[in-house]
């Protein structure tokens, strides 16, 4: 009853999906999982780096979801609200297995960003790889996501500033990174 | 035409890889989920269990019965009428609370009392004896402040004379010497007189500052509260 109301839920399929999860139906739990499996787990390989890894946390994550769904209000799109389970998921596994590397490296150049004419999608790629963890992490939140400062800093835990300024040093990163591997 | 650089960055972006998902994923949620299969049953049979139980003790002809009854309640509360009290009500209230005799109070209850003073006078004496008595001495002191009375009967006849109102009240506390000596007209008066010297400031103020359009306003509302002031006096000594 309260879900119809969800002004977010406007899919009637997602709504039947929805509905269905909730009453702890195998096929309906399923149906989601296959709509956003690709997805989620392609944002995870790019923060873990590690197939195995990536798996085990969209695991993991859709447990989580299943489990959560009685607590979903609609304040947010499904798909939203099971991204940032999966972002979590993914943050929980980078601290079991210590990935957040010390970030040694601090680039004190203000020279703005120039990226390369002939720049493509796997090049881009390749560096993103290469990236510590945390400007990793928030490169793909806010450019390949699309979340704003304010919102990485609250699903990762640091302040709004810091999330622009390690946004400006990944981005800093990349561009040398590139250049390397377009050479 | 060159791309700028941001439409650089939004390019590679939109050419980032997806990925497939293994697909012995679902197998592994699929068994973490079996565990807790019972529970759901659990759930369905509990919830299931109250609605019958509510639909058994409610069918849905009573809850309309219920809601349409509670409808019909609220619409009479909406419509009830607004009474007005009676004037001789309150004078009646006065009236019988003050033949009400005074209850009687028991006897024991006299008993006890004398018993708790004659204790407390006994402690205190206790006390006194005791405690050695500080250096520190300590007075109490009181002053009464006499406040003259008014001498209404001076403020009646210096009233100004320009005002009307005034004029009709001056001659008449003369003749009506009771009815001017209520609280409720003294009160009256004192805002009427405030009234009036206000409206006399703001008429100079006005001589003064002709642009200031917003004196003008103050001027006709305290003007629209002496007349109804005014009315309210008079209706005292008429």
């Amino acid at each position: 009853m309260v879900l119809k109301s969800l002004s977010y839920l406007q899919d009637p399929y997602e709504l039947e999906l929805l509905h269905g999860c909730m009453q702890h139906d195998r096929n309906a739990q399923r149906a989601l999982y296959y709509k956003y499996k690709d997805a989620m787990y392609t944002l995870l390989l790019r923060m873990l780096n590690d197939e195995e890894d990536a798996a085990d946390a969209l695991q993991e994550a859709f447990i989580e979801v299943f489990r959560s769904l009685k607590n979903y209000r609609g304040a947010s799109s499904l798909g939203a609200w099971i991204k940032t389970i999966v972002i979590r998921s993914g943050l929980s596994k980078q601290k079991s297995l210590h990935a957040f590397e010390p970030i040694s490296e601090f680039i004190q150049d203000n020279q703005p960003i120039t990226w390369d004419e002939n720049l493509t999608g796997e090049y881009l790629e390749k560096a993103i790889r290469k990236l510590p963890a945390g400007y990793r992490n928030v490169f793909l939140l806010v450019e390949v996501e699309g979340y704003t400062h304010r919102e990485v800093g609250q699903i990762i835990g640091i302040a709004e500033g810091t999330a622009k300024s390690q946004l400006f040093q990944a981005k800093k990163m990349l561009q040398r990174l590139l250049k390397d591997l377009m050479e | 035409m060159k791309p700028n650089n941001k439409q650089i960055l939004d390019q590679a972006l939109a050419q980032l890889p997806q990925y497939k998902a293994p697909a012995d994923i679902w197998k592994s949620i699929e068994q973490e989920l079996d565990k807790e299969k019972g529970l759901p049953h659990i759930d369905r049979a509990i919830s299931q269990y109250k609605a019958d139980r509510v639909q058994a003790h409610l069918p849905w002809e009573k809850i309309e019965h219920a809601l349409e009854n509670q409808e019909r309640l609220n619409r009479a509360i909406q419509s009830l009428p607004v009474h007005k009290l009676h004037k001789d009500v309150f004078e009646n209230i006065i009236e019988k609370t003050q033949k009400e005799k005074p209850v009687r109070s028991s006897p024991y209850l006299y008993w006890i009392a004398g018993m708790a003073a004659s204790l407390l006078l006994l402690l205190s004496f206790l006390w006194q004896n005791e405690i050695p008595a500080s250096a520190e001495k300590i007075h109490i002191t009181y002053r009464e402040e006499a406040i003259p009375p008014t001498d209404w009967q001076a403020v009646y006849s210096q009233l100004p004379e320009e005002d009307e109102l005034m004029q009709f009240i001056r001659e008449n506390c003369a003749r009506l010497a009771m009815q001017c000596q209520e609280p409720g007209f003294r009160g009256l008066l004192e805002e009427y007189l405030e009234l009036h010297a206000a409206r006399q400031e703001l008429v100079n103020q006005l001589q003064t500052h002709r642009e200031q359009t917003q004196l003008a306003t103050y001027l006709v509302r305290i003007e629209k509260e002496k007349t109804e002031v005014g009315k309210k006096l008079i209706q005292h000594l008429l």
